[in-house]
């Protein structure tokens, strides 16, 4: 199994769940600038509405033109019979990434890795249980198709037994340990969806607390939400510019074979490089690596 | 034998059509002037003492000398609420009074249309601005004796102050009316804000009746139409419903595509270049409408903008914009939710005009040709950039034009929002199947998948690109609606014309003809 060679490097900052049985709104969901589109056949579809969801689902993939969006199918729990028909019928179009929900296990995800064969889709398992979110970094590792993991706090906090609140205070430490599983294999980490879709202020706070532990991307659950996702997770002008001098002063400083480099008086690690790289790859995703178009 | 001309937006024009004096097709948005003078205002001599209250409707249609063949028309504002259209015409029925020309000036519904008046024969013509309800296929059926006119907001008082559109009585739902007659729309328990659209009725009408539920025995300070144009008033119950008439205030939209839409528009606004002080804007009363108010207010506030005035349709959202200083008046011509309507009757810098002033291009001056922007909405476009807002997909009437090619033709920028595809029909077609609004006064159209400028206006194109608004050509975006949802089938229609759609200056832009799958239903 090979996945797409740019499954790993592709950025992922707003992921737009939009249900697999409307199909209005799935013709629609590209203009809104998401990175992903994932037609949900889980959550949002009701039992009795499955089968008709997956065929709509297989259709537009095979079918719309999603102007260059990452396509994801979120599947239904792989060890039922919804998820082991979703996989299958999946299989037969250009879907590159699967969202694993429930997962719980490293073996959960190599069952969806081995029902796949040679296919190069990329999955990405969702840790939405205190077992899932314990074992994170197994399932990050669980096999070469993970590309990043996402917590979904709503299940997480059922599982719980505890209430959500804005603040977040409640699964703090599961959102940090899911970003630590990530970095730690190697993958990226994204964040939860924030539920009030009213609430822009709320939203861009949520996003800022989620960038400040380490997540790369946010799940999100109305069109509305993906401009705020999209400008929170994208560097601003000053922070580009600073990440540009460090690239530079780095390069310049291995042609001239300096041992220890350094900008502005300070001393510039490999740390320090590689977190520059990051941001002017976020700036590039996000177009505003070029003259104009940086936030303030 | 009738032989066919083209009108200047491509459409073939018959040269006689029945119940029309002339037809002069359409040369250009300001190609045709007024023929001669305005037709003479009725004259009247009252006596002092007299007393204009009658007892009650019938009294009153007798007063007038309603007879066979004449027209008779009332106006709209009370919107869905309006009760005085059916009591009137159900009295004329009564008294076995046939044969009438209907005018209404705008949308407005009326409560079993064909059974009740076009079956007996009491309603055998019509002129109208909006087409509503069972009104699409009544007409689509070509069961009235003539085709039906569809004119403009503009257009309309034009006609009948150039005698083109003759009234015999106008019936006026009066909101409030003194003992003079003296009638006003912001007082009374039925109010509707503006009556703008009944002002060129009453003034040309030969006969004027004010139909109240609220008679004022204190004289009216405020007041819309004055008693030397109404001859008798007539106190009924109840003129409206007012759950009807006006709602609380109408919202912005949250379907994000609209939204999406909306600031896709308000971006191109803002890059026109035409936020400046002095700014005017007009914006219709629907959610991309009101999102767009919205944006634009926005951008107003951060660039410290003091704009001039706002006008047409009024809304709360309107209101609250001339409260928070954005602008020095608002010109009001129909009000449509409760804070317009409190706001029109407390607020002297919100100004009540008429349909003539607001839009009629054979006056000396009117509103819109003072509006920098106007926001508008398509049933379809073409690639000509000509606005269909009357037939639908399957050729049957089912809107019009309201104010649509007054403010088109009158603001320096006119955008047309829409989405790309209605449900599942094209939005923006090779050819639209009516033209209401010609493409020479279309400058940009909006959708979600992005902004196509009119080629004539590469100055706009220019400014878009530098603001890096996503700009894509009009073929563009026909062809990616036609992607998703497949090129559509057009109707087919008979050479029988049951529509008569009249450019705001009198000449005739395109016609209706009758759908193919209507002949003979």
């Amino acid at each position: 199994m090979m996945i797409a060679t740019n499954a790993k490097e592709r950025i992922r900052r707003s992921m737009l769940f939009v249900p697999g049985n409307n199909p209005s709104m799935i013709q629609t969901c590209p203009i809104y600038g998401a990175d992903t589109i994932i037609l949900d056949l889980e959550d949002s579809v009701a039992p009795s509405q499955k089968d008709a969801a997956r065929r709509l689902v297989v259709h537009a993939v095979r079918e719309l033109d999603f102007a260059g969006a990452e396509i994801a199918v979120r599947v239904n729990p792989p060890d039922t019979e919804d998820g082991k028909r979703d996989i299958e019928a999946l299989k037969h179009v250009d879907v590159q990434v699967l969202l694993i929900p429930k997962a719980e296990t490293p073996e959960y995800v190599v069952g969806v890795d081995r029902q796949l064969g040679d296919l190069p889709t990329a999955l990405i398992p969702m840790l939405e249980t205190p077992a899932g979110v314990l074992r994170g970094s197994e399932i990050a590792a669980s096999c070469g198709r993970v590309v990043a993991i996402a917590f979904g706090a709503e299940d997480y906090a059922t599982s719980m037994g505890i209430q959500r609140t804005k603040a977040g205070r409640e699964v703090f430490t599961a959102r940090c340990l899911v970003a630590m599983a990530a970095r730690a294999c190697g993958v990226a980490a994204i964040d939860t969806v924030f539920v009030d879709v009213n609430d822009e202020e709320g939203l861009a706070a949520d996003t800022r607390e989620a960038i400040s532990v380490g997540f790369e991307g946010k799940l999100s659950i109305n069109p509305r939400q993906v401009e705020t996702i999209n400008r929170e997770f994208t560097p601003t002008a000053a922070q580009i510019d600073r990440a540009r001098r460090v690239v530079e002063a780095y390069e310049d400083g291995i042609r001239r074979g300096l041992g220890a480099i350094a900008l502005d008086g300070k001393m510039i690690d490999m740390p320090v490089v590689q977190r520059a790289q990051t941001v002017l790859k976020m700036a590039k995703a996000a177009g505003c690596d070029g003259a104009g178009g940086e936030r303030e | 034998m009738r032989l066919n001309m083209l009108s200047a937006a491509g459409r073939e024009i018959p040269d006689s059509i029945a119940g029309r004096k002339t037809v002069a097709p359409y040369r250009g948005p300001f190609a045709s002037g007024p023929a001669g003078p305005r037709a003479p205002m009725p004259a009247s001599c009252s006596r002092p003492g007299e007393n204009k209250t009658l007892a009650n409707l019938k009294e009153a249609i007798q007063a007038v000398g309603l007879k066979d063949g004449m027209t008779v028309s009332f106006h709209h504002h009370l919107r869905f609420g309006d009760r005085v259209t059916n009591m009137v015409l159900d009295t004329i029925r009564e008294m076995g009074i046939r044969d009438l020309k209907f005018t209404v000036t705008g949308p407005h519904p009326v409560d079993d249309l064909f059974a009740n008046y076009i079956e007996d024969g009491v309603i055998t013509r019509m002129e109208h601005g909006f087409i509503v309800d069972e009104l699409g296929p009544i007409l689509t059926r070509g069961l009235l004796r003539e085709p039906v006119t569809i004119r403009t907001h503009g257009g309309r008082p034009r006609a009948i102050e150039a005698g083109e559109l003759s009234i015999d009585v106008a019936f006026i739902a009066a909101p409030c009316v003194d003992r003079f007659g003296n009638i006003n729309g912001a007082d009374g328990t039925s109010r509707c804000g503006s009556l703008g659209y009944a002002m060129a009725d009453a003034q040309y009408a030969r006969r004027v009746v004010a139909v109240t539920d609220s008679l004022s025995q204190a004289p009216l300070t405020r007041i819309s139409i004055p008693g030397t144009q109404v001859d008798h008033i007539v106190c009924v119950d109840n003129i409206g419903d007012s759950s009807k008439i006006a709602t609380g205030a109408i919202r912005s939209t949250k379907n994000p595509r609209d939204i999406l839409i909306a600031q896709e528009i308000a971006a191109a606004v803002e890059a026109s270049g035409l936020v400046r002080d002095g700014f005017s804007f007009q914006a219709g009363t629907g959610g991309v409408s009101l999102a767009v108010t919205q944006l634009v207010a926005g951008i107003m506030q951060r660039e410290k903008v003091h704009g001039s005035f706002l006008l047409g349709g009024i809304t709360g959202s309107t209101v609250s914009l001339l409260e928070q200083g954005f602008f020095d008046a608002i010109y009001d011509v129909q009000s449509f939710d409760l804070d317009a309507i409190a706001s029109l009757g407390s607020n002297p810098r919100h100004v009540e005009i008429s349909a003539s002033y607001y839009a009629n291009p054979h006056n000396k001056g009117c509103a819109v040709h003072g509006l920098d922007v106007v926001i508008l909405s398509a049933l379809e476009v073409d690639t000509k950039f000509n606005v269909n807002v009357l037939t639908g997909a399957d050729g049957v009437m089912r809107a019009g034009p309201g104010g649509h090619p007054d403010t088109a033709a009158g603001a320096k920028l006119t955008i047309i929002g829409t989405p790309l595809l209605h449900g599942r029909i094209p939005a923006i077609v090779d050819d639209v199947i009516t033209v209401v609004t010609p493409g020479e006064t279309v400058d940009v159209v909006a959708t979600e998948y992005g902004l196509a400028v009119n080629p004539a206006r590469q100055d706009l194109l220019q400014s878009f690109k530098q603001a890096r608004l996503p700009v894509v050509s009009i073929q563009e975006l026909k062809a990616r609606a036609e992607q998703m949802a497949g090129t559509p089938k057009r109707p087919e229609f008979t050479d029988e014309i049951i529509g008569v759609v009249e450019y705001r200056d009198g000449t005739v832009i395109d016609v209706v003809r009758q759908p193919v799958a209507w002949a003979g239903r």
